[in-house]
């Protein structure tokens, strides 16, 4: 079994009355690429944050490579970027050599080991003149000094064009999979972080909705059943109580099952049965954006 | 903390910006020198010494507050030192060693460029006037530490880079000394406690060069002013505990 690097559990966030976390329990192991999906302000920034340090979580616990004392100690085994911090008149190498003195990083091979990965090499200007994209790659470099075996990245592909999102997600598999680095990603952007995660987790106002690994999310978003009839909330009350199954419903006012799609019949005779009036039962695909919005929508219901 | 001392030292020889301040300071300081046709003399240092350092602590403390506070806000690099694991209280005593490392340099500096520009015109200074040089850039060095040590307290308790400047021009100019004078003169607090002005930082600092004039160490304001960078610092943690940082 892997080794947990990050566990959190039940941890919580509130300022006044709003919780920004909400009780989120996480597992980050080993060799994992974990994407942490959530939409804008649904409290993933938060959830780093409360892990490096930078916010006092109101509860709960968190543990860094198996330890929940001396934090700070642990902290230095994880490499982050949260908005990429430099000094702005610095350029590239020199930003790299101020962090490897405060990391106590040999900066010799280093800095253009990680100026190479991240094509920042033979950059003299400073960081104020860069374009965000060029920022977020030399946040990712500071993240990668000293080859941390853990990585936290919030939104890195945030202001990158196609090609700087394909080298991203090249470094990040890269570090994965030759050096055994393990990342949680953040973003919003579910599409790409399909591509490179490992693991999921989807976090909605501050809980975390639900943790699954990449085949089961494939099976999940593979197929699904879709009911459109008279009254939806009397049929998934009726559905779980019959089978089960706990269904949700779209915004459009259509009922989704996420189990027993390959069994339409059986769904369909047993509604009819009850005196449900179907206008529609059929098996469908759902993207992993369908289905974030889908586990999102019930989560409210 | 040495590493992160390093780290600063690095970060701040490598602003340009710092060298070209100080060079600029120095050539109008030079200018005034060289212009001056009149009554100069080798004594004239002395004089000089008095006026220039008087405004050292806004015009070379202010700078160096700002590059070495401010310029960790405007980066949020205080995140990145958090989230490495450093620990806030290894943060503010870093700072407090940085600013008395680097207000030491620089006021050594000043006082040996006045020393060279005087030599330059041929009024080589006595060693009495050297001296008197000497102690008002320490008296300068000594309000600027504890001034910037103060203004700590809201660099990490407000984590706004406007509002640590605006605070500290406030008490290097003696704008904030002035209040507690006025505040202190009240009758109900003067005949409660009277002479409060006189444990006033300015006036502490005054206190401990006359004891250096005259070869001695006052050791009740050493000791003030200790307890001052003390309490600013034991206030900085604090604060900077209580205060979320902001990214």
């Amino acid at each position: 079994m892997a080794e947990i690097l990050l566990q959190t559990c039940d941890l919580t966030k509130k300022y006044g009355d709003f919780s920004a976390l909400d009780k989120v329990s996480l597992t980050l192991k080993c060799g994992d690429i974990y994407g942490l999906i959530g939409r804008n302000g649904a409290g993933k920034t938060t959830f780093f944050k409360c892990v490096m340090g930078l916010a006092k979580p109101s509860g709960g616990s968190i543990a860094i490579t198996g330890t929940s004392s001396r934090l700070g100690d642990a902290r230095r085994r994880i490499g982050f970027m949260i908005n990429p911090a430099f000094f702005p008149y610095l350029n590239p190498r020199e930003n790299l050599k101020y962090l490897c003195r405060v990391k106590h990083v040999q900066p010799k091979g280093e800095i253009e080991r990680l100026l190479k990965l991240v094509q920042l090499e033979g950059v003299k200007k400073p960081f104020k003149t860069f374009s965000l994209g060029m920022k977020q790659r030399l946040g990712l470099a500071g993240a990668l000094l000293g080859r941390p075996p853990i990585i936290v990245l919030d939104e890195p592909i945030n202001g990158l064009d196609p090609q700087g999102i394909a080298d991203m997600r090249g470094v990040i598999q890269r570090e994965n999979q030759t050096k055994g680095t393990t990342f949680i990603v953040s973003s919003h952007i579910l599409s790409e972080l399909d591509l490179v995660a490992t693991r999921f987790g989807f976090i909605e106002h501050g809980r975390l909705l639900q943790e699954l690994d990449h085949t089961d999310l494939h099976e999940r978003t593979r197929k699904s059943l879709v009911i459109e009839t008279n009254d939806v909330y009397g049929a998934r009350e009726f559905l779980q109580g019959r089978f089960g199954v706990v269904g949700s419903i779209t915004g459009e006012g259509r009922l989704l099952l996420e189990s027993h799609f390959d069994q339409p019949q059986v769904i369909a005779r047993a509604l009819f049965e009850a005196g449900f009036e179907l206008s529609r039962l059929a098996p469908q695909e759902t993207t992993l954006e369908e289905y974030f919005m889908r586990l999102v929508g019930s989560s409210h219901a | 903390m040495l590493r992160y001392i390093h780290a600063e030292l690095y970060r701040v020889f490598r602003k340009k910006s710092f060298y070209i301040y100080f060079g600029a300071l120095a050539l109008l300081y030079g200018f005034f020198v060289l212009i001056r046709t009149n009554g100069i003399g080798a004594e004239s240092i002395t004089n000089d010494a008095t006026q220039v350092f008087a405004y050292m602590p806004v015009l070379v403390g202010g700078y160096l507050f700002a590059v070495l506070y401010c310029d960790d806000l405007r980066s949020k690099n205080l995140a990145t030192l958090i989230g490495y694991g450093m620990q806030k209280t290894t943060i503010v005593l870093a700072k407090l060693v940085l600013s008395v490392l680097l207000n030491g340099l620089i006021f050594t500096l000043i006082s040996l460029f006045m020393f060279a520009l005087y030599s330059l015109i041929g009024y080589i200074p006595s060693a009495p006037a050297v001296n008197e040089v000497f102690l008002h850039a320490l008296k300068a060095a000594l309000l600027v530490i504890v001034y910037a040590a103060i203004t700590g307290v809201v660099v990490y308790g407000m984590q706004r880079s406007t509002f640590a400047v605006v605070f500290y021009i406030l008490l290097s100019l003696g704008v904030i000394g002035q209040l507690m004078m006025a505040v202190f003169g009240w009758d109900v607090i003067s005949s409660f406690a009277p002479n409060l002005s006189n444990h006033l930082v300015s006036n502490i600092v005054v206190n401990l060069t006359i004891g250096a004039t005259d070869g001695a160490v006052s050791w009740p304001s050493l000791i003030e002013y200790g307890a001052y960078i003390a309490g600013a610092c034991a206030l900085s943690v604090v604060a900077f505990r209580r205060k979320e940082l902001e990214f």
